[in-house]
This record gives C-alpha cells, structure tokens and sequence, in this order.
C-alpha cells in the first residue's frame, strides 16, 4: 500500500476502534437485561444488529480474526433470536465472557495494529453450545430411528441447557456431547442409555433442588461413565463393574429429592434432640455399672424412638443405623451385662453420626453432608463386623432390611408399646411463641400486678369496702392477678436441668481427654430460672467445669493419694434459690487456688504492680483478668487466660456476683449470685424518718421489739449490739446508714428487723412497719446502680419510687467499710 | 506567671474551642432564679409537672432522688444545688426537663428540675457568642455559649458535660457506705 493508502487505513482503524469500544462498553447492559428477561426481543436484536454491524466493520479495516470471532458470535445470538436456543445464564455467560475478549482485543488493537488474537478457546465454546443443540435437533427428526430411551435422554440434555443455573459450562458441555456421540455411533445397549439418564435425572434434580454435593457427586459419576465408555469402546469390552461408591451415594442421597414436609422435620430434630440427650445421660450412667440393666433398657427405648421417627419423614439413614444399634444392643440384654465389650463406645459414636447426619441434612449444613455419610457408612460396616463376632449369629442378621427382626414378639411390643407412649408425650411438649410477644405478657402482667395493687390499697376503697360485694370482687381480682404472676414468671422460667445435662457430657470428654477420673454430682437441677439467665449462663459454667478438671484436680492418682484424696476427683454443681437471687456453686476437690502463685503470675503479667499487697479476695480475683493463666501450657481445654474473663462478662452482664472460696490442696468453690431480676419480690414497708424502704421478706428472719437489757453498745468498735436467742447480733441504723434524718432514735420505741444472707445475720433498726405486699423489681437506671445496699427500685402503691435494700449487698458493703456513728449525727436528731 | 501574649493565646485557644460547640438551631429556655438558660431542643425529651421524689441516700446532694416516669424510674437534678444557688421551695411552676444524655457512649435519661420553663427560641448563627472565659461562677465546661436575643442574655447549657466527669463517675459507680 502506499503511503497514503496506509495512513488511511490507520486513520478509518482508529475510528472503527474508537466506535467499536464505546458501542461494545455500553452493550453488558443490555446482556444483564436480557438475562434478566429472556423473552426481551428488543435487548437481543440490538445486540444482534451490534455484532453484525462489527463484523462488517471490522473486515472492512482489515482486522479479519476479529471479524470471524465476530461472526462466530452473531452465529450463536441468531439461533437465540430464532428460538432454537434459549438465552439462558450460561449463554449470556458465554456471550459476556466474549463480549469482553472483543472489548480486549479493541484496546489491543488500538496499541498494536497487526496484533492477532487467539479467539479459539471462545470459538469452541461456541461451537460446541451450537453443536448440541444441532444434534438434538437432528436426532429429533430422525425420531422414529432411535429407541425411545435415547428420546428421553436427549430431552434431558436439551432441559439442562435450559436451566438457569451457572454451571462450570464447558467442561459439561463437551461431556454432553461425549455421551452423546457415544450413544449415536455406538450400538452400546440399553444398559448404558439407561445409565446415561439416570446421570442426566441426578444432575437436573440436584441442580434443582441446589443441592451442590449431590451435584458434585453426579458430575464425577458423569466422568467415570465417560470413561468408562472409552474404555469400552477401545478394548471392546466393558470395565469391570467395581463398586461403584458414587453411584451408591447418589442411591442414598436420591431419597432425599422428596420434599421433607417442613413441619415433621422440626419435630423430628427436636425429637431426636431429646432422645440423643437422653441416649447419652445413660450411655454415662452405664458406663459407670455395665451391669445395669435398666440404663441398656432406656437407650434401647431411645434408639427404638429414634428409628421410628426417623422412618416417619423416611430418613433411611438414621433408621437403618439406630436399627444396627438395636441389634447389638439385643445381644447385649440376652447377656445381660455390658462388661467386655465397648458398646458404650460404639454407641456414642453412633449419637455422634446422627447428629451429624441431621445437621448436615436436615439443618442446612451442607459442607459435612459428605462427612457424615462417609462416617455413618464406616459405622455400619464395622458395626456389622463386630455383631458377627460378638454375639450369635442366628439370633441377628444386621443386613436386613429395617423391619422387625428376630428379638421376642412381646418385647417389640413391650418395647413399642413404650415408645409410643413416649413419643406421644414428646410431641404435645412445646408450642413456639414469638420471645417478644411473651416478654410483653410478662411486662403486662407486671403493670396489672402494680394496678391492682394500687386499686386495692386506694384510702377510698378501703373505707367502703369491707364485707360488701365490692370488696368480695376485689379480692377476686387479687387472687387472679397472683395467679397470672405465678404464670408470667412460670412461662418464662426453665429447669437448670438442660443447663447442667450439658455440662454432663463435657465432663466426660474432658476427663477422657486429659485422662483424669471424676465423679461428677449435680444437685437442684429443678430449680428454675428466667430463660435469658438459662441462656446466658450456660458458657460461664462450661468454663469453669473445664478449668475444675483441668486446673482444679490434681494431675495424677498418685498426686491425690499423696494427699490423702481419693483417687477419684469429686466435681460438683448445685443451683438454688435463696434471698430473692439464683446461686450456682461449682465445687472441686482438687488443689485449691495458691494465693501466692497467683500473686507471683499477675506480677509477672504486669497486672499489679510488683510490691503490691492483696487481701485473700482480691488475689483471688486475679483470675478473672483477661490473660490471667498459671497453666504451663495451652492445651484445647484450657490455659490461655480467657475463660473466667468470659465468666465475669457474662456474669456481670446478669447483674451477677462471683465469690471464690478455697483452700490451698483441698478444693475450691465458685459461687455464683444472680438476682432474680424479674422476680416480682414479696417484701416489707418500713419506714424510716419521713421514707419508705421495701426489704425483701426472703431475708427477713423475724421482727422484734427491743429490750433494753438485750442491747449493748461497744465503744472500742462503736457497734451496737443485741441480743437474739443467746447470740449477739449487730446492730445497725437505717438512719445512720443512709443519712436519713427523722428517724427514731431510741430503739426502744423502733423496731429491729432480723435479717439473713448467706448465713449472715445482723439486725436492722427501723422506725416501724407498714405493710407487706408484693412489688415489681424495676431497674433503678444506669446513674444509680452503685447505691450501697439497695439493688433495685419498685413503684409503690401511691405511684411514688421505693427502694429495694438487698441485704446481701448491705452486709457486702458494711463489711467492706466501717460504720461510723458519729456522735454528730446523733445530735443532729 | 504568663506573658501577656500567653493569657491572650490561651483566652483564644479556649474561645475557639467553645465557639465550636454552640450550634445554632432551636433551644428550650428556662429559667432559675434570676437567670435564663437554654437547652438544645433534641435533647430534650419531654416537660413534666413537679412529681414526688424519692430520695436516694448516699448521692451527691444536687441528685434530689428518683421519680416514676410513667413506669420507669428515672433520676433527678436539682440544678439550682448544681449551681449553688440559694435553694428555694418548689413552686406551682416548678417542673421537671426530661433530658437524654450522652455519657461513656451511652445514652442516659434524666430530669431537671428547673423553676419554670419559658418558651423555645430559634437561634441563629449571629446570635450565638463563646461562653466567657473568665467572671462566671460556672465552670465553662458545661457551657456551649451564650445566647444574645434581643435583650435577653441566654446562658447554652452542655447537658452531657453537666455532670462533670469526676461526678457522673461518682454517680453512676460504686459510692462506699462512708
């Protein structure tokens, strides 16, 4: 060309290039509304029209691989356009991917004019999404040709490439187009057209029901039948039939393309909830006496449960493998005794499988569907092995299918009988309510508590209303109002039971794990609490039963031999009520906390200072800074410094209290106070000056006038006294604690209050009683939550505050500080 | 003792720092003793008549005590105690200035109780001057600045700062029996 010519040329490249780029840029819009909206004719033929005008230009410049690529592309959007293809997501995928090696090669081309670019990996992809469908196409007019099998499969392979999902696109395509060839130049049989369905049927459904494991699972039979097939066809005979792991999963997990009806299946996973918790409590129980007979009886029942439940919403697995249990456990009742065998074993880690089975199945958990199934697959197989050896063979036969097997017709019956009752009892538990809607019940019933209260207590009721009607109808209104209390606090209250039925089995697991006996009691396990309190205080106390095993018992046998400790470490925990507060005690035997260790450790961690002088309660508070470890390692139990952290929060967040009691080489105690802070408290008015206090009754021991020969006052501590029964109790001043002016100031003419916490007793001196009555604890607000002694406000009957004194806190803060009577004071009365 | 420049430098690092905090916008005034102040209207919850209070021992004497806000326990302030004014009676026109206010990030509730609450006015930009620096008997922490209406003089209180940190510590923690 000549000079000119070659300037021209470049000159008409630029404007193509520059055209070219804005039209291309601007097009990915009308690619997503297409996606968005297949039927959109108009979005398709733009694109169409910009293509085709692409092509044209694009030879005319000179750029000839660009136009080809082009072309290809408008080849594929003409049989969108002529309905043989549908614009699904793969397609549009495929068309913005070389969309965007268009616009690539634009912006090369704009560098380097003579660039040529390799479209062919786009152009295959192309050519084999349009060869599908051609060879469907073809082998649907030769229809009657073909054996009808073939028809199905080809509309199977014509569906998938209709589905909206993104799948990796060529390699299945190409793999389509494998399979088919196969089929169409082979005469292969029925066998294998049958089989190539199947593959087809697995893929759509679990693509449908987007379901990736299974999906995967299909893909890599679809790759083992593909080559398989070559196999075939290059040594002229079939592959020997292996077993095929793929195909039988794909069986297991084929069952799962029924529907689960959503509502069995919330009842099954509470059920089964239930009946694994139970399975485990007297797996342990049986662990500690193989010979009881009665533990086998109830984990037989479990698992019998457990089968039919799970054949109720045909969960295959979980009935198949609680059915292998059972059998073991059949052979285990004939001999009646455990002993020698690791039944107890097997059967924990059959709790386990299931569990992981309903997980992954049931409960979305998709990642470990794979696991689980390869778990519970390996279970049954040694499972079978072992019964073959343990026990007679004639009586079992583990393969059957999950029916009724040999055991004697009255126990099934028996057995069943049970289970049914059971089951009954199970399913009519629990309602689900919206955890708002109950709190705002609970709030209200609180309000209608204050109201009725108020009604009642109305200076102009009372005059009118004794022995009329009115005054019947009132006290009507009362006892229902006490009753709705009873059940407002009762809805919102659990058993510490479930609480501590956990800890159970981390007991077990980490004293296995760090290879330590431990006996492991629990007392008051009905005591109820408030949901949010169950809630929160379940991670403290895992903490601590760990931290009681791991730190707290001593390390070897030998170690508590030497100190005269049975060999066996004693961990316990004991929940009750008392004061208006929930206490949980976790108590060990083991070696006690070392102040001195722990003085030494927190110096070291820079957590005091190094000359620093704490009392006993304060060194022992030390454990509960964040970091603060004497462990020697870390292990996965413990000994990074953060559970008791984790502890305190979560006690503090309760509005709680945690008091430390040991002893160096003997044990330690953790007690743990938390108020009932939606307690409705009964408590007393008394009154003091011209104010009112409410003191819980729960720690009012008894009320008395004092004599005067029964007080007595030491100057060297300036602490009244007074007598009670023949023990000395102290006295203090309402008046004097809380500055109240007014107050009576000879105790002759008041009144003592004897009042208990925590074994503490002292008595309290206040001008006289109202009234007892019952209040609703109410918060007293951020500002006010250091008040000495007083732990919460109420809302008395006239609609003024009152304040709650705890006595706990007042004894807490009494002991911490002295009391001083200044003379002063007293004058100022 | 400080070069004339210093006090100068100081007077203007202090006047810059409070001319940031006034901001125009509307204010609900009220008044105690013979004074006018002003409180910013969002922080404002509601004004409620003179409602029996319950004293709360061991507080600082210009915490008056808790009343019952319709079900919720709230504190309240006495702000002529705040300011060491003369303490006078309640009055028919005593109320109460329910305020939301911000300490440690959280957003606490409170009551003021003021002698009587006047009206809410708009101030502008122009009308809004630093809090002086020296001559008040205030601690100028609490004030946001000082608003010239007319011929009313309106002291901007800083309702978050009012409660200085020592005593909002001392409020809202621990206080020994002692």
């Amino acid at each position: 060309m000549s000079e000119n010519d070659i300037e021209f040329l470049e000159e008409i490249q630029n404007d193509f290039l520059q055209e070219a780029s804005d039209l291309v840029s601007s097009i990915e819009s009308n690619f997503l509304e297409l996606e968005k909206n297949p039927s959109a004719r108009s979005e398709l033929e733009k694109i169409l029209r910009l293509f085709h005008n692409l092509k044209g230009s694009a030879a005319a410049v000179g750029f000839k691989h660009l136009s080809d690529f082009c072309h290809h592309i408008e080849n594929l959007l003409v049989k969108i356009h002529d309905g043989e293809l549908n614009a699904t997501s793969q397609i549009i995928e495929l068309l913005l991917k070389c969309t965007d090696e268009v616009a690539k090669s634009l912006e090369s081309l704009k560098s380097d004019r003579h660039l040529i670019q390799d479209f062919s990996e786009f152009i295959n992809e192309i050519e084999k999404t349009l060869q599908i469908k051609t060879t469907c196409n073809c082998l649907f007019e030769e229809k009657s040709v073909f054996l009808p099998d073939m028809v199905v499969l080809v509309k199977k392979m014509m569906a998938l490439m209709n589905i909206n999902k993104i799948f990796p696109s060529c390699n299945f395509l190409s793999s389509q187009l494998k399979v088919l060839h196969f089929l169409l130049q082979n005469d292969l049989g029925d066998k294998y057209i049958k089989k190539a369905i199947y593959i087809f049927d697995c893929i759509e459904t679990s693509n449908s029901a987007d379901q990736k494991a299974e999906y995967q699972l299909a893909m890599n039979l679809l790759k083992k039948y593909i080559s398989n097939v070559e196999n075939y066809l290059q040594e002229g005979q079939p592959k020997k039939e292996e077993s095929n792991e793929d195909e039988e999963n794909l069986a297991l997990f084929a069952n799962e393309i029924q529907e689960f009806d959503q509502s069995l299946t919330q009842d099954f996973i509470a059920d089964a909830d239930d009946q694994l918790e139970l399975i485990d409590n007297h797996l342990i129980s049986l662990e500690r006496d193989p010979n009881n007979m009665e533990d086998i009886d109830s984990i037989f029942r479990g698992y019998h449960t457990l089968k039919g439940a799970s054949a109720i919403i045909h969960f295959k697995e979980i009935e198949s493998l609680a059915h292998k249990v059972e059998t073991v456990l059949e052979g285990i009742r004939a001999k009646k005794s455990c002993e020698g065998t690791d039944v107890v074993g097997l059967c924990l880690q059959s709790t386990s499988i299931i569990k992981s089975l309903i997980e992954s199945k049931l409960m979305g958990k998709r990642e470990n569907l794979e696991e689980s199934i390869a778990n519970y697959k390996n279970f049954i197989q040694q499972i079978s092995g072992d019964t073959k050896s343990n026990i007679n063979p004639t009586n079992l036969e583990p393969d059957k299918s999950p029916e009724d097997t040999s055991a004697t017709k009255e126990e099934r019956e028996q057995a069943d009988g049970n289970d049914v009752k059971k089951q009954e009892v199970l399913l009519r538990e629990p309602i689900k309510v919206d955890a708002d809607r109950v709190d705002r019940l609970v709030d209200l019933i609180g309000e209608l508590v204050i109201a009725e209260t108020m009604l009642s207590q109305a200076p102009e009721l009372i005059q009118i209303s004794t022995g009329t009607n009115l005054s019947k109808n009132l006290d009507r209104i009362n006892k229902i109002t006490r009753s709705l209390q009873e059940m407002g606090l009762a809805i919102r209250m659990v058993p510490i039971r479930h609480t501590f039925k956990k800890m159970t089995r981390i007991v077990r697991d980490v004293s296995k794990k760090l290879n330590k006996e431990i006996d492991y009691y629990v007392l008051g396990e009905e005591t109820e609490i408030d949901r949010t309190i169950a809630d929160k205080i379940g991670d403290p106390l895992v903490h601590m039963v760990r931290n009681a095993i791991d730190h707290g018992i001593e390390k070897t046998k030998e170690d508590r031999a030497k100190k005269g400790k049975s060999e066996v470490g004693r961990v316990s925990l004991r929940a009750f009520h008392k004061g208006g507060n929930i206490w949980i005690e976790i108590e060990d035997d083991g070696r006690g906390l070392d102040k001195n260790a722990l003085i030494d450790k927190a110096t070291e961690k820079g957590i005091i200072r190094s000359n620093a002088v704490l009392s006993d309660k304060e060194a022992y508070h030390l454990i509960f800074a964040p970091g603060f470890s004497t462990a020697e390692k870390i292990t996965d139990v413990s000994g990074r410094g953060v559970g008791m952290d984790v502890v305190r929060k979560n006690i503090e967040e309760l509005r709680g209290s945690i008091d430390i009691e040991t002893i160096k080489g003997e044990g330690t105690i953790f007690r743990i106070r938390i108020p009932n802070t939606l307690a409705i408290i009964e408590g007393m008015v008394v009154v003091v000056g011209n104010e009112r206090y409410v003191i819980p009754t729960q720690s009012i021991l008894m009320a008395i006038k004092p004599e005067k020969n029964r007080l007595y006052f030491s100057s060297g501590t300036k602490q009244e006294m007074f007598d009670y029964h023949g023990k000395t109790l102290p006295l203090f001043r309402l008046s004097h604690l809380y500055s109240i002016y007014g107050g009576e100031q000879d105790p002759l003419n008041a009144i003592i209050l004897i009042v208990e916490d925590n074994g503490k007793r002292l008595g309290i001196l206040v001008d006289r009683i109202l009234n007892q009555q019952q209040f609703v604890i109410k918060n007293l607000g951020e500002m006010m939550n250091g008040v000495p002694g007083i732990s919460g406000g109420t809302i008395m009957p006239d609609g003024t505050v009152g304040l709650i004194l705890d006595v706990g806190l007042l004894i807490q803060n009494l002991i911490l500080s002295e009391v001083k009577m200044t003379a002063s004071f007293q004058n100022a009365a | 003792m400080k070069g004339v420049n210093d006090v100068s430098t100081a007077e203007q690092l202090s006047t810059d720092s409070a001319m940031a905090k006034a901001q125009p916008g509307k204010y609900l005034t009220f008044r105690l003793s013979s004074e006018d102040y002003g409180l910013e209207i969002l922080k404002v919850q509601e004004i409620i008549g003179m409602l029996p209070v319950t004293r709360v021992p061991k507080m600082p004497n210009f915490v008056r005590g808790i009343v019952n806000l319709r079900g919720k326990l709230i504190p309240v302030i006495d702000m002529r105690v705040k300011f060491e004014m003369t303490v006078q009676e309640d009055t028919e026109k005593t109320c109460i200035i329910v305020v939301q206010f911000n300490y440690k990030n959280q957003n606490l509730t409170m009551g003021v109780i003021v002698d009587n609450v006047s009206e809410v006015l708009d101030i502008q930009q122009g009308q809004l001057e630093p809090p002086p620096s020296i001559g008040t008997h205030l601690d100028t922490d609490f004030i946001l600045g000082i608003g010239k209406i007319n011929d009313k003089v309106l002291i901007l209180l800083d309702i978050d700062h009012v409660l200085t940190g020592k005593e909002a510590t001392e409020v809202i923690n621990n206080v020994s029996l002692e």
